[in-house]
């Protein structure tokens, strides 16, 4: 183990700023989720598309939004569009927006395994019982595919939580701004990186065992 | 609108591509180290997880665990600021980068390979051991290729995403493409431009990677039929890319 | 059998399948009558299930058409540049598979749905039935095929004779005009295999007009009003089940063989 004289009166002082920086961490990655989560089936559904006319453009988007690195999005959103004069947002939204726009290429993805992931025999046996397309895919079609598809969007959720951690590079005031500030103020920066990073962590491992969870719970009737 | 897009400049873009180049090599450089450590790292996390001894199983878990929650900035930020002033010493940029990107990366690849490892038929050991193979011959020659082929897929998920990954190591100084882009966004006021440009970039570089390791994929595979189940194990591994397997208790 | 109706339920006219290159189905004239059961037998890949399933257009004619109970279908135009413009014919045939039941090989039973959720779906939906009439019809139809006691169960906790019996019961809730069974027990256990037979026998005995696909020759010999043999996409041959004791072809005569000493 390191032990450097670890002094915690720091992290104690500091411990509301901190924690505040945590909440707003996870605002953000929760928004920029939710985005996502809403982005995503249009995007999967235009994508399975026989017409070209929806499945390009959404090929194109998620291909664009898994090509291009979370970093990249938040400067581009935050400073080259503001730049040309496009439109000029403030560090939480961009947040949010570069979140939610990487995230939906991924969510696109999951949904779309996880309706190819419905037997083709559910489709057909939705449609003989005289069931339109709209109404299998509501009531029989996507309830199973978002039970296969909650463990990896869960999963995306904690990347998303650990993307959110590079908004402090745009002066969102989350918590690693405050432990930077803090940390260069008072010359701690081992205590407060420290604190900063075992809180995420703690944070990022409840999500991924309320994964577990949601997971056991939802896949009532379901195991396949 | 257009009148803004109409003021676009890519002229310095194409005058520094030198530099970018320069990025792009670094980036290029750090993404293969980095991916052949986190292999031998995935390796030896998944080997500990599958031990017989009960603490040795339990701290692999534990670490896989640990490590998928940690984020990257988070451990550059701990390990370059952090530790520096605490222990006295001072990484070195690009080391430190390939340093954390390996660790965090073995988690996933840890995962992966253990699940591959589980996906291939039980019935292919016992027919080989009952064809009087010995166990190596049948580690080598019948489980490993199978291995291989269930995981490819989500490894070249893990390695695009360590690629991309690479630009995060800007904020310890790391010259990599966004580095350089971002140095020289703000040297000629042109972000759209360079942010722009290493957009393209990126998204080239993956394109081209996911084409290439699909080719990969085709080529490991060759000899062996895709049946269902190996497609199944496939699309399991396959959730968000590779990074989606939820961990269960050894 | 109820020859006194000699109006045909159902009438195929040179209806044909093509998956890309591969014709499942070569033109195919079929008339089914009310009331009237036909069997449908044949090696397996002989266009069986496929022909099936072009009656309620689960899987659609490349050409020709249907005609069910005086109104033709024929196949739906492929709009794909903008498949939004498909959905009135679409409609069209909705209605159409409201009114002819299907119970598969697979059961293909709604894992996510209780038992009776399972039938009482189709009736809310398609039939417009509030949810506690829905439900109602349900329980009676499920107590039909004697699943009273398991309306509250997921499929994962009932065994393949049983799932079958929701299938079945799901199917029957629609009221349908025509059943259509593809190898309803070819997935079951030995065992569970005559309790399903004899729910289709009853079934036939009140007069449901049906269409079995199935590798029974008992139950097609005892039950069916008409035999067809299917092979390579085509009805080779068709009659009683009389006449199928002594078929005309070879082909029938090898099949029936095969399947008599397998």
């Amino acid at each position: 183990m390191l032990v450097f004289g670890f002094d915690y009166s720091v992290i104690s002082d500091n411990q509301d700023a901190l924690l505040d920086g945590l909440v707003l961490t996870v605002e953000v990655a929760a928004l920029g989720f939710l985005l996502a989560v809403v982005l995503g089936l249009p995007l999967a559904l235009a994508g399975r598309s026989r017409s070209p006319l929806a499945r390009v453009p959404a090929m194109l988007w998620i291909a664009l939004a898994r090509g291009v690195p979370l970093l990249i999005v938040i400067f581009w959103l935050y400073y080259a569009a503001a730049q040309e004069g496009l439109f000029s947002l403030t560090a939480f939204v961009a947040g949010v927006l570069s979140l939610g726009l990487t995230g939906s290429g991924y969510m696109a993805e999951i949904y779309r395994t996880a309706l190819s992931a419905v037997p083709v025999g559910q489709y057909e046996s939705a449609a003989a019982i005289g069931l339109s397309r709209i109404t299998a895919f509501r009531v029989i079609i996507l309830p199973q595919a978002v039970r296969t598809a909650i463990p990896p969007a869960m999963n995306l959720f904690v990347m998303l939580l650990k993307g959110a951690t590079l908004l402090s590079v745009i002066g969102l005031a989350d918590m690693f701004y405050t432990a930077k500030l803090v940390a260069v103020n008072e010359f701690k920066p081992f205590e407060l990186y420290t604190a900063a990073a075992v809180l995420v962590i703690a944070v990022t491992l409840v999500a991924a065992l309320g994964a577990g969870l949601v997971e056991r719970r939802f896949s009532k009737g379901v195991r396949r | 609108m257009t009148g803004a897009f109409a003021a676009l400049d890519f002229g310095p873009v194409w005058e520094m591509r030198s530099e970018l180049l320069k990025g792009i090599w670094t980036m290029v450089l750090i993404s293969v180290v980095s991916f052949a450590l986190a292999i031998v790292g995935g390796l030896i996390l998944a080997g500990m997880r599958q031990s017989k001894s009960r603490p040795i199983a339990w701290a692999g878990f534990l670490l896989i665990q640990v490590l998928r929650g940690i984020a990257l900035y988070v451990l550059l930020l701990w390990m370059f600021f952090g530790l520096a002033s605490a222990g006295g010493f001072q990484f070195e940029p690009i080391p430190a980068g390939i340093l954390a990107l390996s660790l965090l990366n073995s988690a996933y690849l840890a995962e992966i390979f253990r699940a591959g490892y589980e996906a291939v038929p039980p019935g292919q050991k016992e027919a080989a051991l009952a064809v009087g193979l010995p166990r190596r011959t049948w580690f080598a020659r019948i489980h490993l290729p199978q291995v291989t082929q269930i995981t490819l897929p989500a490894m070249g998920n893990v390695f695009v995403d360590n690629i991309k990954d690479t630009s995060i190591l800007s904020v310890i100084g790391v010259t990599e493409l966004l580095r350089e882009s971002q140095r020289w966004a703000q040297f000629y006021q042109l972000p759209f431009e360079f942010y722009t440009a290493a957009a393209v970039i990126y998204l080239a570089i993956v394109t081209l990677v996911t084409f290439g390791w699909r080719r990969l994929e085709r080529r490991a595979g060759r000899h062996l039929d895709t049946t269902r189940q190996v497609r199944r194990s496939r699309a399991l591994i396959f959730g968000i890319g590779a990074r989606s397997e939820t961990a269960t208790a050894p | 059998m109820s020859a006194t109706t000699t109006s045909s339920l159902l009438e195929l006219r040179q209806v044909t399948k093509q998956f890309g290159a591969t014709t499942v189905l070569q033109p195919t004239d079929l008339q089914v009558r009310r009331g009237e059961v036909v069997c449908v037998i044949g090696p397996s890949g002989s266009g069986k299930s496929t022909l099936l399933r072009c009656v309620n257009f689960i899987a659609p004619p490349s050409t020709g058409s249907i005609v069910f109970d005086g109104a033709e279908y024929t196949p739906p135009t492929d709009h794909r540049w903008v498949p939004a413009l498909g959905l009135p014919e679409e409609r069209r045939l909705t209605r159409l598979r409201s009114e002819i039941g299907m119970v598969f090989q697979q059961f293909n039973v709604f894992p996510h749905l209780t038992v009776r959720e399972n039938v009482a779906i189709g009736c809310r939906k398609t039939c417009g039935l509030g949810r506690k009439e829905a439900a109602e019809r349900a329980l009676a139809e499920l107590t039909k095929v004697g699943m009273a006691e398991k309306v509250d169960a997921y499929p994962e906790q009932l065994s393949g004779g049983q799932k079958q019996r929701v299938a079945i019961a799901r199917a029957l809730a629609l009221d349908p005009k025509l059943m259509l069974f593809d190898e309803a027990t070819s997935a079951l256990d030995p065992e569970l295999v005559n309790g399903i037979l004899a729910i289709m026998r009853e079934l036939a005995e009140a007069g449901m007009t049906m269409m079995v696909v199935t590798h029974e020759m008992r139950f097609a010999m005892e039950v069916a009003d008409r035999v067809i043999f299917m092979d390579r996409g085509c009805i080779v041959e068709e009659g009683t089940p009389e006449q199928f004791k002594d078929p005309q072809h070879e082909r029938t005569r090898t099949f029936l063989r095969s399947i008599n000493h397998g």
